[in-house]
């Protein structure tokens, strides 16, 4: 069975390089174009992802309220979240990190391959739930 | 020294037991002698008097010679006693006696106001002026302090005047008991009880300056001492003029009622001398008449001719008969009853000379008495035409005397007056002066002094305008204060920006501005402790941000500088910061937005190169063209990092790990990672670790790696033949690695634009080679070296001898 993995990203033409990366990697994708959708999604659907890739920039819900909002809900909060941005000043770092980001990644420094390996490495550590995660600091 | 002060307070105990037995007796005795208990005669009076005279001197005398042994309080007891017996006992008889007739006074009232009278007022007077002196007493005697040092001063100036006052009042009211009760006892003329009130006013007003000075000698010491305590210097020097002045005027006004009272007892003798020798020559004539006439009538028609004067009376009186006590004197009387003839001076009720003789044809007595009061008019009479006389010379030598003065000193006068209206007259010129001597020189040099005055003046007025002027053109605030942080001078800058300070200091306002301080204070005090310039970075004011430089103000003062304030310059940054702030942000969303295609470009192509790698290997131009954009995009990314890594720097927002790492084995691992491209070039890259133990550095290692990368790839970038050679070593408490080349070297000129941004030293701007990177390198490299608390130098270099670079950071302890 594969994982799901969802993207929550605002651009059409960064989703698609993902999007298809992903799937060749064996991954069934999700996608939300902004966190309020991402967030309605994960709450009315049964099926919940195994990681999810978030964006930051994004309209009407950005990806640290929407990070914020699902590290409240029982349900989600355990679900790794990787932050997947072009933002890459250091207090946005700190601050995706400190809401409980697994992974903050800034995008233009990795090919999409690169990220694939991010994400599995990720998912091989959160395999086990009750291990002590301890996310990376720099990206 | 001791046994003579014993014997010397001894002696002073002798004669206050003395003094005090005898004024008590005298006391005594005189009161008895009121009461007609015991005789009065001037013979007792005088041995009284005498007794208390010679006491009294020996207490002052002999308290005198030892007053160093007692106490301020004793000491002061024994002034003001002194200063009463000397006056009453010793100089007021003789000056009673000079002044009035005393044979003609009741000698019961002499005894009453010198042995009775004298010793209750007196000891009362001494009394309050032991009380007055009681604060400054407790504070001298006992060296306390003083809860207001000042106020004990002026207690100690004050005290002679306001003794010299009480002593007039005492002294006064005592001849005016004295006078009250004189007119009950002894009935005396109306015109002699003014004399003795006159006579007692100038005695309290010489006796009131007599303790003035006194006390003022005795406790000039006294004020010595405060005045050097509490450096009271001319505290009250002021005053001095005002006591000289009044002193002066009590003594002018005491000489002038005192020659006024002797002018007129002369007068008074004149008058009765006159009157007497009226007399004489009336009894000599009316003997002569009675020795020829005829029968009774005619007789007391002939004495009664001896009438003078308009209350002149004469009376005949039947042998055996007294005269009346009411209009004459006991002695009068007493004189009537014992002899048949005689002319005597009576001063019951009024001054009037009483001639009486016996008349046996009569067998009467006759008396006549003259009012010598009733002469003063004709007497004056006389005298009148030379007074008038006598006072038009006064006046005449007066005038002359002030025509004199007036004209010797003119020239004086004018002088004075120019200096006075030469500093209110703008145009001046003394010119209305021509003595021809030593007058006219000193007008003219005082011309020309106030002329050159004028010039230098204006010139100064001048030069502080047009350095105002100066100043208030500057956009800079400018403000000079002095060393205590009063406001000299600001410009208009400041004021604009912090308003009118309005009466309050001007540093005070400003910091009140700034939100309540804003250490404000605490700089200009550094300031002016360390002598060196404080500056205050981005306060805010308004949502305006200022820089404010306080700095030291120094003048050259006889060869040593001298602190004499301090300038606040404030500089309006607002603009500065929001355009940097801008600038920024600009920056951070630039490159944010520049990301986001460049990281489609970059993961179409990396995606396309592994999807469609059989493809591409047939197609080998395809593949050459992804491969480029590939690499392309990663150095197009790698330059919009750099953009937002220089912004976040100068913004100082960069935060810095701190961790222990080992600098050869960080520098070898990029040695490592570059070697490749080195040996492409056709260069060795070697890394010389010199030392063997090379402590642990404390820095951020990925920055490090940073910075090292940066070194050594340019150092490879800019070397065609030769090579590049790194060295770790310590070098002043510090790792440092060093980065040398054989590469082209860098010109003077590029030198000094090296780590300015945006700068490729090593080749012509205008020259665009994009795989030399962005021109930002070094700038960034010397930033995070200096964030980490390290250095980026270059050690040395020259065009064609290549270059030497130095990287140092912070050992780990």
């Amino acid at each position: 069975m594969s994982k799901i993995l969802l993207i929550v990203e605002d651009n059409p033409s960064v989703m698609d390089l993902y999007e298809t990366s992903f799937k060749l990697n064996k991954y069934e994708v999700d996608k939300a174009v902004d966190g309020q959708e991402a967030l309605d999604r994960l709450k009315s659907s049964a099926r919940k992802p195994a990681v999810i890739l978030l964006d930051i920039m994004m309209s009407r819900m950005n990806g640290f309220d929407f990070l914020a909002n699902i590290k409240k809900d029982k349900d989600l909060q355990h679900i790794p979240v990787i932050i997947l941005s072009n933002l890459a000043q250091q207090h946005d770092v700190d601050r995706g990190l400190e809401l409980g980001a697994a992974l903050y990644l800034v995008k233009s420094q990795y090919d999409p391959q690169e990220i694939v390996e991010r994400v599995n490495s990720v998912l091989q550590r959160y395999g086990d739930k009750n291990s002590n995660y301890i996310p990376e600091k720099r990206s | 020294m001791n046994r003579g002060a014993n014997s010397g307070t001894k002696l002073v105990s002798f004669f206050i037991f003395w003094v005090a037995l005898a004024t008590l007796s005298a006391s005594a005795y005189s009161i008895l002698s009121v009461l007609g208990i015991v005789p009065m005669s001037w013979l007792i009076f005088f041995y009284w008097l005498g007794t208390l005279v010679f006491l009294n001197l020996g207490l002052i005398l002999s308290f005198w010679r030892s007053r160093d042994h007692f106490p301020i309080s004793r000491q002061l007891a024994m002034i003001l006693w002194g200063g009463v017996s000397i006056w009453y006992w010793s100089f007021a008889p003789l000056y009673f006696f000079l002044n009035i007739n005393v044979d003609l006074l009741q000698l019961k009232w002499t005894v009453l106001e010198f042995l009775w009278e004298v010793p209750v007022v007196g000891l009362l007077f001494v009394w309050t002026c032991l009380l007055l002196f009681r604060p400054v007493r407790r504070f001298v005697e006992r060296d306390m302090l003083p809860p207001d040092p000042l106020k004990l001063y002026r207690l100690v100036v004050d005290y002679p005047t306001a003794v010299g006052i009480l002593i007039f009042i005492f002294t006064f009211g005592g001849y005016i008991l004295g006078t009250v009760q004189n007119h009950f006892l002894t009935y005396p003329p109306f015109i002699e009880q003014m004399k003795v009130l006159l006579n007692g006013a100038i005695i309290s007003l010489f006796l009131g300056g007599f303790f003035y000075l006194l006390l003022d000698i005795f406790l000039g010491d006294i004020r010595l001492r405060i005045e050097k305590k509490y450096a009271l210097v001319n505290a009250a020097r002021k005053r001095i003029h005002n006591k000289i002045f009044g002193l002066t005027l009590i003594t002018a006004l005491g000489s002038l009622a005192l020659i006024s009272l002797l002018v007129f007892k002369s007068f008074q003798i004149t008058v009765r001398e006159q009157v007497l020798a009226g007399i004489r020559q009336d009894i000599s004539r009316i003997s002569r008449e009675l020795g020829s006439a005829e029968g009774d009538e005619a007789r007391e028609e002939i004495i009664q001719s001896l009438r003078r004067g308009s209350r002149g009376r004469v009376m005949l009186f039947e042998p055996g008969e007294r005269l009346p006590a009411v209009e004459f004197s006991d002695e009068t009387r007493a004189a009537y009853e014992t002899q048949s003839f005689g002319i005597v001076d009576d001063y019951r009720g009024d001054i009037k000379l009483v001639t009486f003789f016996e008349d046996l044809a009569l067998r009467k007595k006759a008396v006549s008495v003259v009012y010598v009061s009733d002469f003063y008019g004709t007497v004056f009479q006389g005298l009148r035409f030379f007074l008038v006389g006598y006072a038009l010379i006064i006046m005449f030598i007066i005038f002359i005397a002030r025509l004199f003065s007036r004209l010797i000193t003119r020239p004086i006068r004018l002088l004075s007056e120019a200096v006075k209206s030469a500093a209110k007259e703008p145009h001046f010129y003394f010119n209305n002066l021509s003595t021809g001597d030593e007058f006219e020189n000193l007008s003219h040099a005082f011309s020309h002094f106030v002329h050159e005055t004028r010039r230098s003046t204006t010139a100064l007025k001048e030069e502080r305008a047009r350095l105002l002027s100066a100043i208030n053109s500057l956009s800079l605030g400018f403000a000079f204060f002095d060393a205590k942080k009063n406001l000299i001078v600001e410009n208009r800058a400041i004021e604009q920006v912090f308003g009118r300070a309005e009466g309050k200091p001007r540093l005070a306002v400003m910091a009140e501005k700034f939100g309540g301080g804003a250490g404000l204070f605490e700089a200009a005090e550094r300031c002016l402790k360390t002598n060196a310039p404080v500056e205050l970075k981005e306060l805010e004011l308004d949502g305006q941000f200022f820089n404010l430089t306080i700095e030291p103000v120094r003048a050259v003062a006889e060869s040593a500088e001298l602190l004499i304030g301090f300038g606040l310059l404030a500089e309006n940054v607002t603009h500065a910061k929001i355009l940097d702030k801008t600038r920024d942000e600009f920056f951070a969303v630039a490159s944010h937005e520049l990301r986001t295609p460049l990281t489609v470009i970059r993961g179409n192509m990396a995606m396309a190169k592994t999807m469609f790698s059989p493809e591409l290997e047939k197609n080998r131009e395809l593949k050459k063209m992804i491969d480029e954009t590939h690499t392309a995009s990663i150095g197009l990314i790698k330059m919009v990092n750099d953009f937002l890594n220089m912004a976040s720097l100068e913004q100082q927002r960069m935060s810095f790990n701190k961790e222990r790492f080992d600098m050869g084995e960080l520098v070898a691992s990029v040695v490592a990672e570059l070697e490749p491209i080195a040996r492409m070039k056709n260069l060795y890259l070697k890394f010389v670790n010199s030392e063997d133990r090379i402590p642990q550095a404390l820095a951020d290692r990925e920055r490090a790696k940073q910075v090292i990368f940066n070194l050594i790839s340019n150092a490879i970038n800019y070397t065609d033949t030769g090579g590049v050679k790194v060295f770790v070593g310590v070098a002043q408490s510090s790792i440092q690695v060093s980065v040398i080349d054989t590469g082209q070297g860098i010109s003077p000129e590029g030198q000094q634009k090296l780590f300015q941004k945006f700068q490729r030293s090593r080749e012509e701007i205008l020259v665009k080679d994009t795989t030399k990177g962005t021109g930002l390198g070094l700038y960034i490299s010397r930033l995070l070296a200096k964030g980490m608390g390290g250095e980026l130098a270059l050690v040395r270099s020259a065009p064609g001898e290549g270059s030497a670079f130095s990287f140092t950071l912070p050992i780990a302890v």
